[in-house]
């Protein structure tokens, strides 16, 4: 069974440049509270490109959260700015990087072919 | 609002409240002191020796402070005037009160005073709705305070309240045993505070505590400032100017600040129950104030821009690119039981936000924010075409996705039964309302202007240009009702017209997408006997199979609505009609005392001779508040060329003389000057011109 964080850091990685990033720049570290441990995420973002690292690199902004939780939010089952308000998703620092981020966690599972929405591009008139 | 009721705010805390500055929330009385939509407190009641007391009067120094002049006793006869009590109360965050009381008699007095507190930590969701809760209270009297908290899991809010005189607390109050001496007074502060807390944050310090007195009079220059820098009026007919002034000092009142717009503002949608950011409240509302405040365009636009959608998400009606409804911050939103975190579902605020982008840079020249916001207006444009068009047939339509808390109509018409066939039965879903079309096409031919000028990017530009032009082609053809000449009011699901006759045929005049050769017969409706009432254009033409001149989107008269029409009939040069409507409107505000409502009754003006206001829960409501705005600049026929700011006035007769002095914008400061000429009153045998005849609801002051 794969881990969805690591899935999740993992293809933000992959990616290299995220267009929906373009207009940060700075580091998010994530600490993730497992029980007693804490692990740790740090998330470079430069102008849509991202890098990913294990190491301690710093951070413009801090995101604590819960592992399960934040498993819910990278796939999608739970949302962030929710989160946020119920205080169970805290942050410290740059604002305005968190409110960027968010955009790159998924939306909620689609049951397939359901909506004509979710064809992203279609043939035009 | 009741008119039982007083409420002061700062952005979206407010506090409501009886005449005599007691609260006692129930359902039908939906008071108390509310911030970030929770009710903090919903219960204080002030008594002196165990008795209730009686509002002498009320003064209402600002829109954030108010004071109450009360008398121990209920009922007609007091039981003891030998005292008076003073509340002064301003609001922060959470809300600071003086009580005073003063003796009249010779002798010193032994009183007990008390003020008893609860908080039932309401959603404002909730407030109406009677929902149970499901988090745990708790309460803490200390030696200096009392402390209401709820939790429920980690979302926290708490209410601390503390005197600055010595007092007993309890778990429902506090008390005062004082003596008052002889023809003395006894003082003392509360603060209130409203804390949102989750674990490991602090409480605020409350904004006026008592070492902060100079709080409040910071607001007030605030206040001061904010009035200094629109530009100022001069003008024949009194009662524009003091519309004017009224609109500027409400339009301050309906301030918001979301957090991350550091100090600056964006227009709130309605005081109180709508201090929030609405999509396309905030930005038609931008665009009336655009002349003479243009700083709530440009935060505005920021902060919708921070939210735009990013991924699909049925639960929210998100799609990338898609401009936000609504944000709400209570406990309902915070556990996803709504979907206002934000919520996306309204299908024109992201056309608009475009719109917006185009006409802010017309009037300020600043090309900076057009180019901070080129990939969320690119993303935007996306979205008309890649999300928008539900039926496959290039125009943009709405139908929810969130069948159980979304919205039904996502246009700003958005009660159940506005969108109807002239028989009056409603279409299926998904529905592409006329008015949105025309966003659409102004988005882009506004999108072509800004990429050539702003993003160099002329592929782009041309691409657009000839998007426009082809929606409008079609929309010409398809929404064109032959027989009586004017534009469907939807496309239903089938590809057949809603075919009612209603005002947004006049929005269509402002976005342009009106061919010139049928400009004339959709003028000749507004202006006609079933659609005009001769204060304002009706949202539903009579004689329509669901029109009620009380019905909210189906027979009122909304100002906004009138205002935007006016723009359009000026936009394709018809404009005696726009100052005809202009004279409707803003003779309408004269007997509201300058405040427009919402919306008022769609009755024939010659039978009621006065505007019945439609009761509503907001007022002031933004886009009313800044309608007397855009009917200044459609009057005055400002208009940016370039760097230059055209003036081409068309008044109503009545109005006499107009000046307005010092407009911003990308010229620096210049004033505008006209006359009344156009006579608009010569069929409704009423008032032969403006301020003529006697009002029956004069002004007090």
């Amino acid at each position: 069974m794969t881990d969805p964080i690591t899935t999740f850091f993992d293809d933000l990685a992959e990616r290299g440049h995220e267009p929906l990033l373009e207009k940060a720049v700075g580091s998010i570290r994530f600490d993730v509270v497992n029980g007693k441990q804490v692990e740790r995420w740090f998330v470079t973002v430069d102008h849509g490109d991202v890098t990913v690292s294990r190491r301690n690199i710093g951070g413009s902004c801090t995101i604590r959260v819960d592992r399960p939780l934040l498993e819910e939010i990278v796939t999608g089952r739970k949302n962030a700015m929710a989160a946020v308000l119920r205080g169970a998703f805290s942050f410290d620092g740059d604002i305005e990087l968190l409110m960027m981020f968010q955009r790159v966690f998924p939306g909620p599972p689609r049951p397939r072919a359901r909506r004509r929405a979710a064809a992203p591009a279609r043939s035009r008139r | 609002m009741s008119d039982e009721l007083v409420s002061i705010l700062d952005g979206n805390t407010f506090v409501v409240s009886d005449r005599r500055g007691d609260i006692e929330a129930s359902l039908t009385d939906p008071t108390g002191l509310f911030s970030f939509d929770t009710r903090f407190v919903s219960r204080w009641i002030l008594t002196v020796n165990g008795q209730r007391l009686t509002a002498l009067s009320t003064d209402d120094i600002e829109y954030f402070e108010t004071r109450f002049f009360l008398v121990p006793g209920t009922g007609t006869v007091y039981v003891d005037s030998q005292l008076s009590v003073i509340r002064q109360r301003a609001v922060g965050n959470g809300f600071h009160e003086e009580l005073t009381i003063l003796n009249h008699e010779d002798k010193a007095v032994a009183l007990t005073v008390r003020l008893e507190v609860a908080s039932d930590f309401a959603d404002l969701f909730e407030v109406k709705d009677a929902l149970k809760k499901q988090g745990t209270y708790s309460t803490r009297a200390g030696k200096d305070g009392l402390y209401l908290g709820y939790q429920r899991d980690t979302f926290v809010r708490s209410t601390g309240i503390a005197a600055s005189e010595r007092a007993k607390y309890d778990p429902h109050g506090l008390t005062f045993e004082i003596k008052v001496p002889g023809h003395g007074e006894w003082s003392t502060d509360v603060d209130v505070v409203a804390a949102q807390g989750g674990p490991g944050q602090t409480l605020e310090r409350p904004k006026y505590a008592r070492a902060e007195r100079q709080a409040r009079p910071n607001m007030q220059s605030g206040l001061q400032r904010w009035l200094d820098q629109a530009p100022r009026i001069v003008c024949d007919w009194e009662s524009l100017s003091s519309t004017y002034r009224r609109s500027l000092v409400d339009l301050a009142a309906l301030r918001f600040s979301p957090m991350t717009a550091g100090r600056h503002a964006l227009p709130a949608a309605g005081l109180p129950w709508f201090m929030t950011m609405f999509g396309r409240d905030s930005i038609l509302t931008s665009l009336q104030a655009l002349p003479f405040t243009p700083s709530l365009a440009e935060t505005t636009l920021r902060e919708l821009g921070r939210r735009q959608g990013s991924r699909l998400d049925d639960f929210r009606d998100e799609d990338p690119g898609k401009i936000l409804h609504e944000m709400r911050f209570g406990e309902l939103t915070a556990f996803e039981e709504r979907p206002h975190s934000p919520y996306y579902g309204t299908a024109d605020a992201t056309p608009l936000f475009v719109v917006l982008l185009d006409e802010y840079e017309r009037w300020t020249g600043d090309t900076k924010l057009v180019r901070d916001l080129e990939l969320e207006a690119r993303a935007a444009l996306n979205w008309i075409d890649e999300y928008a068009d539900l039926m496959g047939n290039g125009y943009i339509a709405y139908q929810r996705r969130n069948e159980k808390t979304g919205l039904e109509n996502q246009c700003w018409k958005d009660s159940w039964d506005s969108i109807s066939y002239r028989d009056g039965r409603l279409p299926g879903f998904p529905r592409a309302t006329c008015e949105l079309q025309g966003y659409a096409y102004d988005a882009k031919t506004r999108a072509a202007r800004l990429a050539r000028r702003v993003w160099k990017d002329d592929a782009y530009a041309d691409a657009l240009e000839k998007q426009a032009a082809d929606l409008k082609r079609r929309f010409n053809r398809d929404y064109w009702v032959p027989d009586d000449e004017y534009f469907a009011l939807a496309i239903d699901p089938d590809g057949n017209q809603v075919d009612a006759l209603a005002s947004n045929i006049g929005h269509l005049l402002w976005s342009g997408i009106v061919d010139k050769s049928k400009a004339k017969a959709v003028v000749r409706h507004l202006m006609g006997p079933r659609l005009w009432s001769g204060w304002g254009v009706r949202t539903l033409a009579e004689g329509e199979g669901r029109f009620n001149p009380v019905g909210y989107h189906v027979g009122t008269v909304w100002p906004f609505d009138n205002s935007f029409i006016a723009w359009g009939l000026r936009r394709y040069g018809f404009k005696e009609e726009a100052a005809r409507i202009a004279a409707g409107i803003l003779d309408a505000a004269e007997f509201f005392e300058g405040r427009l409502p919402e919306a008022f009754g769609g009755y024939k003006r010659s039978v009621t001779r006065y505007p019945v206001q439609y009761p509503t829960a907001c007022s002031p409501q933004a886009w009313s508040t800044g309608t007397p705005l855009l009917l200044l600049r459609t009057m005055l026929g400002l208009e940016p060329i370039g760097d230059h700011l055209i003036v081409d006035p068309a008044l109503p007769v009545g109005i006499g003389h107009l000046e307005l002095l010092d407009i911003p914008g990308r010229w620096g400061r210049v004033d505008a000057f006209g006359r009344g000429r156009v006579e608009v009153h010569k069929d409704s045998g009423l008032r032969s011109q403006l301020g003529v005849l006697g009002n029956p609801k004069k002004r007090a002051r």
